[in-house]
């Protein structure tokens, strides 16, 4: 394996490969940036310009511009509160309330920094991976898929703050949402109301962008200032030193959120969306400092930024193992595979492994090269948001519809972006929690489809698999966990407050 | 503070969480009222989903219409308001005027955006807003309304041959 590894190294480091990826990484920052433009369509409309290349260089366009995507849209999450893909939703819960405060240059230095290093635990996990990857997968089936989007529901506990029954009334709302289209077993139309627009369902789409950035920006039409709530200052934009040492500091928490962004999106369908607020909610369990999550938390930052290259890697590892897609994504690439004449399977593990493990290098090198641009980029990117709020309104509404619009080239998009932008907005005015809709969201048809398949096949049987038990040990004691907590908040609360409690 | 003043004056408005709970209990109760017509196979989810959200939303209605001072103490005291949402935004304190000119420009962006297209849309969206919202000169909002559309034609159109909203009229 180390020959492969090191004879995959020789093969990237050629100047066609290199001018591949740099180009990749161009384009990635251009996807990344730019909402709706997601990763999985860039990829499709590159893959004609990949025919007659070599696998390597071929690899090295499309991973470059892949994996630079999520970073990228990481940026617009923290200086604009609008998502540049959706699976960087997360990262605007505290990056963007830290760039209100002024600290734009000091999240976005933690996220890029965590990035590159939930990148790191990803290549690892993918060089550890293909020599076992088979068995291990194979010993997971539908029913523990279920278990474990059963599992990321129950970080709604977590999520709501204090708010359970609204965060899970929240959450319901979401999975309501995601059964809407045809249902994928029977075909049978739901809640579509007689449009044909809705069969395929809503798209995460134009709800990440409706409900928060579609708020930030109706805030910023009506305060009419800068996106960073405070005067600027001569040094506004330093802190980009400290974000990175926020995130070295805190790099067990950066190193297991990368490993819940790989682990996740080995999973087919769940994929980064989910990841990232599977992560956000243990940083938030783990932390001294759970209140400050939502307001400008470092630690929310460093959490959800780690998923986003981790996850890239993740979905690799059943596409090149297996030939399953790990999301939509993944599997473009994988006609990528079928087009260079690559069979995924044994085959890309044994006579193929240069080139997969040339992947890793790619992958490597082109997030240490986005990275590494980013934050030589920060400083203009982060003056950005004391430029005044009415000259940012005309690109940033712009951003929405196109975002929006893009994925489907549907207007029946924009529409449900602007319904969900008026959930946005009434969440934030009468206070509901929003991040559990968009959990029970992201996880309600992949619930459905676990629950279906683990019956289809096993009967009843299937609540009995041990790693299924397992997983509903793990959601009994996050409960418990939860509970308990309660109970000590409940001791540790000033006496007159408790009179008045139980009035 | 004594038990008997209240943390924060009582809104004389409706309750918004009885009002979320009514209206989320009418959406789940619709749901699971469309959910009963479909086949098994296809109902049993949604049905599953939308009677537990339906019996939630009417225990949250329940809840506030008969202890809503004990709510308003144990579940929602100014520091504990739910954690994405925790930033001092203008929507508690806007104005009814502030709420009708942010809406009236935000709708009508979007309404011009499915008569005229993206670049129409987009050219006089720009010009219209800065001149009036921001007090432009005429010279910088014609040349920033230019410059924009550009950079979307060229990288929408252009570059990644991508479809923008085209309009009712078809312009783009």
């Amino acid at each position: 394996m180390l020959d492969a590894l090191t004879g995959a190294l020789g093969e990237v480091l050629t100047p066609t490969s290199l001018l591949m990826m740099v180009i990749g990484v161009v384009l990635g920052f251009v996807v990344g940036i730019l909402p709706g433009l997601g990763g999985a369509v860039t990829l499709a409309l590159l893959l004609p310009f990949t025919y007659s290349m070599d696998p390597i260089p071929a690899f090295a366009l499309l991973l470059g511009m892949y994996v630079v995507a999520s970073t990228a849209g990481d940026i617009t999450s923290v200086l604009f509160g609008v998502p540049g893909e959706a699976s960087s939703a997360a990262v605007v819960l505290d990056g963007y309330p830290m760039t209100r405060q002024g600290q734009a240059g000091r999240a976005l230095g933690a996220v890029l920094t965590s990035s590159a290093v939930g990148a790191l635990v990803g290549i690892v996990v993918l060089i550890l991976a293909i020599p076992v990857i088979r068995p291990v997968i194979l010993a997971i089936g539908p029913p523990e898929f279920f278990g474990l989007a059963l599992l990321g529901l129950t970080f709604v506990v977590t999520l709501s703050s204090g708010q359970m029954h609204k965060g899970l009334l929240a959450c319901l709302f979401g999975v309501l949402v995601s059964l809407v289209g045809l249902d994928p077993s029977t075909g049978v139309p739901r809640f579509t109301f007689g449009s044909l627009d809705l069969w395929n369902g809503v798209s995460i789409v134009p709800v990440v962008i409706g409900l928060f950035g579609g708020a930030e920006v109706l805030q910023l039409m009506m305060q009419k200032g800068s996106v960073a709530n405070v005067t600027a200052p001569p040094d506004a934009v330093q802190g980009v030193k400290s974000g990175i040492m926020d995130t070295l500091r805190r790099w067990p928490l950066a190193v297991r959120s990368g490993a819940i962004g790989t682990a996740l999106s080995l999973v087919p369908g769940m994929g980064g969306s989910v990841a990232q607020f599977i992560a956000y909610g243990h940083a938030k369990q783990v932390s001294k400092k759970p209140e400050e999550f939502g307001k400008g938390s470092v630690e929310g930052v460093i959490a959800s930024g780690a998923t986003g290259v981790a996850k890239d890697c993740g979905s690799l590892i059943p596409t090149i193992a297996f030939g399953i897609p790990g999301s939509a994504s993944s599997a473009v690439l994988l006609s990528a595979f079928l087009i260079l004449g690559l069979n995924p399977g044994k085959e890309m593990l044994t006579t193929d492994l240069e080139v997969t493990m040339s992947m890793v290098w790619i992958t490597f090198f082109a997030t240490v090269v986005a990275v590494g641009a980013a934050l030589l980029l920060v400083r203009p990117l982060a003056k950005l948001t004391y430029i005044s709020g009415p000259l940012l309104i005309p690109f940033l509404i712009l951003l929405l519809s196109i975002g929006a619009y893009s994925e489907a080239n549907s207007f029946v998009d924009i529409v449900l972006m602007l319904l969900f932008v008026a959930i946005g907005v009434a969440c934030i005015r009468w206070d509901w929690p929003r991040v559990p809709m968009l959990l029970g969201f992201v996880l309600g048809s992949i619930l459905e489809r676990y629950l279906f398949l683990s019956n289809s096949l096993f009967g009843a049987d299937w609540l009995l698999r041990p790693a299924f038990l397992a997983i509903a040990a793990c959601i009994v004691l996050v409960f418990v966990s939860y509970g308990v907590k309660v109970r000590r908040e409940r001791r540790t609360t000033p006496a007159p407050e408790l009179d008045e409690v139980a009035r | 503070m004594s038990a008997n003043t209240p943390a924060h004056p009582r809104r004389p408005t409706i309750d918004a969480e009885v009002l979320g709970g009514i209206v989320l209990a009418i959406v789940f109760g619709g749901a699971f009222w469309l959910a009963r017509g479909w086949d098994r196979q296809a109902a049993i989810f949604p049905l599953g989903v939308s009677a537990a959200g339906f019996l939630l939303a009417i225990a949250l209605t329940v809840r506030a219409l008969t202890s809503r001072r004990m709510r308003a103490e144990a579940e929602t005291p100014h520091e504990e308001i739910a954690a994405d949402d925790n930033l001092e935004y203008i929507f508690q304190t806007a104005t009814a005027r502030q709420w009708i000119v942010t809406l009236a420009w935000f709708g009508g962006f979007f309404v011009a955006l499915y008569v005229l297209g993206l670049y129409a849309s987009a050219l006089i969206f720009t010009v219209a807003y800065l001149r009036t919202q921001d007090r432009r000169s005429w010279l910088f909002v014609i040349v920033y309304a230019l410059v924009l559309v550009a950079v979307l034609y060229g990288a929408f159109t252009v570059l990644l041959a991508k479809p923008v909203p085209p309009g009712f009229f078809g312009l783009v």
